[in-house]
């Protein structure tokens, strides 16, 4: 065990651990859970004291990373984020482009006044910024410090650092505007060690990115004792649970808090938020939002409680008794629709009307990473589709099943717009769908495809999936995920692995031994898919016309058509995409009778033939529209009378309404 | 009393030019068709032989929209160029059209025929047309003053609500102060058809010193025209979004009921004209 350099033997651990942790650390003293949700590896304790003035946090933290690996560690990696937004050369600007401010107070950084162990040594000297990423001179979010000796296997790194935190101006989840505060990435938080053998490591060794424009992040979870001193008129949400607030007699008050088990503790600031409690089943619901905007406090709150439900009930529990969430105001608006675990914040605009959903489909979807890189804490940086993707996809699952089946986005009686097809849009409508798969790190997304690619393009295949094997045995998987990874850190081969374990479990082989050739094509692959009707032929099976022989002599027969009744009735299928994907073909026949068909949808092109007495009227193919991969829907389905009212109708109310609105502007 | 009856005037001299208050229907119908029909006859092709029109008559709008067979952004390009051009040339065909009412809608002891429409809208245009875009730029400048400025001071505030309230008063404000433009250039284009003089400027001038003469029996009855013109038009509208009809008969029936409402917007119109022109002649 390291403190500070000095190696204690591995076997005094435990004694020594009782003795000098725990006046430091109550990770052992269980103040939410009888007992640890993660194996805990890191754990903080910090003070922090807000200055509104000079928009810098203050902080003592005494953090501690145990060696749970095999490896024997020469060196320890913290992020820096707050430097990010130091200048326009960090890693952060030169992918997104623009800068941080010219101001000294637009700028946000985080300096590190000491850096000591356990014993006093000053760690300062061995401590330099690294860009494992890019090599970037002047990126500063990653710092190394290299350990006097290396930290053998069962270790505890032991770091006593002071530090200020200056937030930047330009709120990118993380700043200040006026007297509002958002702190978030604000302390030095260790990355995460990953031994040969976790996720893809072949060999030990830290996994700490830089931030990059294109990234969120990936921790330990862990045990945070915060206490946070502001002036005594503001209001704090933060991500732990409020042991004590006290006031301080100076014009300032205390927060005591504690969060178990979160991968990253943020807060925020402002006394301007109006606080509203809730409660659901054994949770604890605190909501800050602007006071104007109290008309939405029951849409925010009755959304995430249909969350809560949804995702325990199909996913697993909710462990935490306490959420904090955040509508920020508008000046602060650059800090919503952000998720840290136990603290997160949505988006809303006064007056927004009902029928828009945004506000509860931001605050599903930010509630959700609880789960989805919360609970199953994935790596952000280079599997973003495992967060966001999946998010997204319980995120639309919610939306539609809460708020009106194809109407989860916008529900007004004469638009309705599910929170699926706009995944689909933002997919379907990219030039760049193609450009590359969702197996990629989020700052090497090509051509602006980060997000498509990881929120939309992975939601739309498992829509598809769902579409495939139906919601149980989706959500069947996704108990078993979470049995299998919660409070640790999944890869994204490990999420393709319980659905291989699962799904066949459920079906045999029906959709094969392992779904691999699914993800090969949908997660690993970059082909669109488009089915396509080309043709419905119906063609009368005449009696027989022509020559025939009767003893060698040649006879003319002319047909009776006028008894003809058969018809051989053809619908031609296509598959115009690479992927290959089983759909369902749906033929309406002239008397009303339909017939549903099974495609494996691996040729090139499939036709169903029918013979009798009733012609083809309509084909659908994927009638339910399950198949949210399709590119095209127009080309899946044909007519041989085509409806062509609905576009009558619209065009009818157009030339009225344009008419009425030239009149309108005619003085 | 003399509120009434100069309503009750315009209401008269507006039913007595029902045949040109027909032709300017007819004219921005057409107007308004050649780029709608084309427009769904594109649509049509687009659409083929599918069934995703069950899609749009659902309200599904979006599904229907974003696919790689339906060509979005030409689709779009095309319907807001067209759409822009369309009401740019309605507005010019109102303008033209509106010298033609102003025309017929006097009162001096002779029938009006169609030299009278067409010879009034063919040699007032220039003029109206100045009057239009000076009267445009009072309402813009008033717009800007009375709530973009306080808007964009408004913006910077700490809460959404003070924006909120100075939007709702900054249109209040306009509500009041836009239909004295109106009248001052209904009183200018009065007086424009019967003066010889085309000068726009000046005819402006007249009109708001002509509006100051009894301005509160010009205003309240403008006012009340223009409040009845804004109900109507908000509940047509409404009606006809909202309205549903699938089968054919009901969607020829559906055209037939938006076009009666748009020649009543025109018939409104039309009433103001006559109220005006009845309060200017009652000058003279």
């Amino acid at each position: 065990m390291i403190f500070g350099g000095n190696i204690i033997p591995k076997g005094k651990i435990n004694i020594l651990l009782i003795l000098l942790f725990i006046p430091l650390f109550n990770t052992e003293a269980q103040v939410i859970f009888p007992r640890p949700l993660s194996q805990r590896l890191t754990g903080y304790r910090i003070d922090a004291v807000l200055d509104p003035l000079s928009k810098i946090v203050k902080g003592k933290m005494e953090a501690f990373w145990v060696n749970n690996s095999s490896d024997l560690v020469p060196d320890v990696r913290l992020h820096m984020y707050l430097n990010a937004f130091s200048s326009n050369r960090t890693t952060f600007y030169r992918e997104r482009g623009g800068s941080p401010g010219s101001r000294e107070e637009d700028l946000g950084w985080i300096k590190l006044n000491s850096i000591k162990d356990r014993n006093g040594i000053d760690l300062k000297e061995v401590a330099k910024y690294i860009s494992p990423d890019d090599g970037n001179p002047d990126d500063r979010t990653v710092l190394q410090i290299i350990l006097p000796r290396p930290a053998n296997p069962g270790d505890t790194v032991y770091l006593i650092v002071e530090f200020e935190s200056k937030l930047p101006s330009n709120i990118v989840r993380t700043g200040y505007s006026d007297d509002f505060f958002f702190v978030a990435q604000w302390f030095p938080k260790f990355g995460v060690y990953e031994p040969a053998g976790m996720r893809y490591a072949a060999t030990g060794g830290w996994n700490c990115h830089q931030f990059h424009g294109n990234s969120e992040f990936y921790s330990n979870h862990s045990v945070y004792d915060v206490t946070i001193t502001v002036p005594e008129n503001y209001v704090v949400g933060t991500g732990g649970m409020t042991l004590e607030e006290k006031n301080n007699g100076d014009g300032t008050k205390t927060l005591v808090t504690r969060a178990e088990d979160i991968v990253d503790y943020a807060w925020t600031a402002w006394p301007g938020y109006a606080v509203f409690k809730d409660k659901w089943n054994h949770v604890d619901i605190t909501f800050l939002t602007p006071p104007e905007r109290k008309n939405m406090v029951q849409r925010h709150l009755t959304a995430v409680k249909y969350a809560l439900e949804y995702l325990t009930e199909n996913v697993g529990p909710f462990p935490w008794p306490h959420l904090t969430f955040v509508d920020p105001p508008s000046k602060g608006s650059g800090a919503g629709g952000m998720e840290y675990t136990t603290l997160f914040t949505t988006m809303s605009a006064y007056g927004l009307p009902e029928y828009i959903l945004m506000p509860e489909m931001v605050t599903v979807h930010e509630f959700g990473h609880a789960y989805f890189m919360g609970i199953l804490a994935s790596n952000e940086f280079e599997e973003p589709w495992l967060d966001e993707g999946v998010n997204s996809y319980w995120e639309e699952r919610i939306m539609d099943h809460y708020y009106g089946n194809g109407a989860g986005m916008i529900n007004h009686p004469l638009l309705k717009i599910s929170d699926r097809s706009v995944a689909r849009v933002s997919y379907v409508m990219s030039p760049s769908r193609q450009a590359e798969s969702n197996a990629q790190w989020s700052w090497n997304y090509p051509h602006g495809t980060y997000s498509m690619l990881s929120y939309q393009k992975c939601a739309l295949w498992l829509q598809t999936l769902t579409g495939l094997v139906g919601e149980e045995a989706m959500n069947e998987a996704f108990r078993e995920y979470y049995r299998q990874w919660a409070f640790k850190h999944p890869s994204g081969q490990d999420f393709v692995n319980v659905f291989n374990t699962v799904i066949p479990k459920i079906y045999g082989n029906r959709y094969g031994s392992n779904l691999n050739w699914f993800f090969d094509q949908t997660l690993y692959g970059t082909g669109i898919c488009d089915y396509k009707v080309v043709n419905i032929i119906n063609r009368k099976v005449r009696d027989y016309e022509g020559a025939y022989f009767v003893n060698d002599s040649l006879e003319v027969k002319k047909g009776n058509y006028k008894d003809d009744t058969l018809w051989v009735s053809t619908v031609q299928l296509e598959r115009n995409g690479e992927l290959m994907l089983p759909v369902e073909i749906l033929i309406r026949f002239d008397d009303g009778s339909e017939t549903l068909e099974q495609w494996d949808g691996r040729s090139r092109v499939k036709d169903f033939t029918y013979t009798g007495t009733r012609k083809i009227q309509w084909a659908k193919i994927d009638p339910e529209y399950k198949n949210m991969m399709d590119v095209n829907y127009i080309n899946n389905s044909m007519s041989v009378k085509p409806d062509r009212k609905p576009v009558r109708s619209i065009f009818s109310k157009l030339v009225t309404q344009l008419m009425l609105f030239i009149e309108f502007i005619s003085l | 009393m003399k509120i009434l009856l100069n309503l009750l005037s315009g209401l008269m001299r507006s039913v007595r030019i029902w045949k040109w208050i027909l032709a300017v229907w007819l004219a921005t119908l057409l107007l308004v068709t050649l780029f709608t029909f084309p427009l769904k006859t594109g649509i049509n092709a687009t659409l083929g032989s599918s069934m995703i029109t069950e899609k749009i008559a659902a309200g599904h709008f979006f599904d229907v929209i974003v696919n790689d067979g339906f060509n979005l952004q030409t689709v779009l390009a095309i319907f807001f160029s067209g759409l822009f051009l369309v009401v740019f040339a309605g507005s010019i065909l109102n303008i033209f059209f509106a010298g033609g009412l102003f025309n017929v809608l006097k009162e001096d002891g002779r029938r009006r025929g169609a030299t009278d429409f067409f010879g009034g809208a063919g040699s007032n245009f220039w003029s109206f047309l100045v009057i239009s875009i000076i009267s445009f730029s009072v309402i813009f400048l008033l717009a800007l003053i009375v709530a973009g400025i306080p808007a964009i001071i408004a913006v910077s505030s700490d809460s959404d609500l003070i924006l909120s309230k100075t939007m709702k008063i900054a249109s209040v404000i306009l509500m009041i102060l836009i239909p004295a433009v109106v009248i001052a250039a209904d009183y200018a284009r009065a007086w424009q058809v019967t003066s010889n003089e085309k000068n726009a400027f000046r005819a402006f001038g007249k009109g708001i010193k002509l509006m100051f003469r009894s301005f509160f029996v010009s205003y309240i009855s403008v006012a009340l025209i223009l409040v009845i013109n804004f109900l109507f038009s908000f509940f047509a509208v409404k009606g006809l979004l909202y309205a549903k009809a699938s089968g054919g008969g009901a969607i020829f029936l559906l055209f037939l009921y938006g076009q009666t409402l748009a020649i009543i917007k025109i018939f409104i119109r039309s009433w103001r004209y006559g109220v005006v022109t009845s309060l200017y002649e009652s000058f003279h």
